[in-house]
């Protein structure tokens, strides 16, 4: 019995299982035989993980961490006297 | 303590519990810096990354007590990095945001789209390394809707895992992956059109 093709909406709901590598094996195939004659759902699949990492680059994803001003490191001290050393545990739930 | 623990960390772990001032300020040298780009990532703007830094460690600080040593003191603290800003994204005056349903794709009923999906620009991924296009990101990031936007932010940004995601918002793993594939599908559908190799 032939298994359907997948359709250009399925491969679409798909994307994020596939670059996951949590999309079964059987349906990876389908998968990938789709986007090998679908030049839309290849430009999709494409322009979704660049702008994966658009929102990365965006956000500074991945820099070096930048050092702790020192005005900053001085007002939290200051908030930390504040506070107290009783101050009961606040909502952290860490 | 657990084995990923080193053991200045837990010295300065000890000193903390001690309520000992040289080692809050140590903490906040050691660990500054990388709790303050959590906030600047999720806030996207410097004020009010200082304010959730500021918030984290006073948590922080409350909470030493009860660290166990289960992680490291990084991942402890990157996690209330982390619900400090989505706390304080939670108050910011917002961008008016967009609706979804117009930024997800549209398909007949055989499945296939409604519209031809063009390619983007052969340059594309050089485009968006430049200061102008990462502003850009930004403020369409800042359009979408906050359930999906902080999905976002923690899956892709902060690269938590969709478990950490789901205990952070409260939500099922099934919800998370469902909003972060449909915050990807919107942002890039606002992309679209600065990224087309055909764009005007």
């Amino acid at each position: 019995m032939s298994i359907p093709k997948m359709t250009c909406q399925q491969l679409i709901e798909f994307i994020c299982d596939y670059l996951e590598g949590e999309l079964p094996q059987d349906q990876c195939a389908h998968f990938e035989m789709h986007l090998e004659r679908c030049p839309c759902c290849k430009n999709y699949l494409v322009s979704y993980q660049q702008t994966i990492q658009a929102g990365k680059k965006a956000c500074c994803q991945g820099e070096r961490p930048p050092s702790m001003p020192s005005e900053l490191i001085q007002a939290i001290m200051a908030a930390r006297h504040q506070q107290g050393p009783d101050a009961s545990a606040g909502d952290c739930d860490c | 303590m657990s084995s990923s623990i080193t053991q200045d960390e837990t010295a300065l772990i000890a000193a903390l519990q001690k309520g000992d001032d040289a080692a809050f300020e140590q903490l906040l040298l050691n660990h500054g810096g990388q709790v303050l780009a959590v906030t600047r990532r999720i806030l996207g703007n410097e004020e009010d990354a200082r304010d959730a830094t500021q918030d984290a460690f006073l948590q922080a600080f409350k909470a030493i007590d009860r660290f166990e040593g289960q992680s490291k003191l990084s991942t402890w603290l990157h996690r209330i990095a982390v619900n400090a800003a989505l706390m304080k994204l939670r108050r910011q005056k917002r961008h008016p945001e967009i609706s979804m349903e117009q930024l997800l794709p549209k398909f007949k009923s055989d499945g296939h789209a409604t519209e031809l999906v063009g390619a983007w620009a052969p340059t594309a991924a050089e485009q968006l390394a430049s200061k102008e296009t990462r502003a850009l990101v930004r403020q369409k990031i800042e359009q979408l809707p906050d359930d999906y936007r902080t999905v976002l932010l923690l899956r892709d940004i902060e690269e938590l895992d969709t478990q950490q995601t789901a205990e952070i918002l409260q939500i099922s793993n099934g919800a998370v992956k469902t909003r972060l594939h449909r915050a990807r599908q919107a942002l890039r559908a606002l992309l679209d059109p600065h990224m087309r190799g055909d764009a005007a």
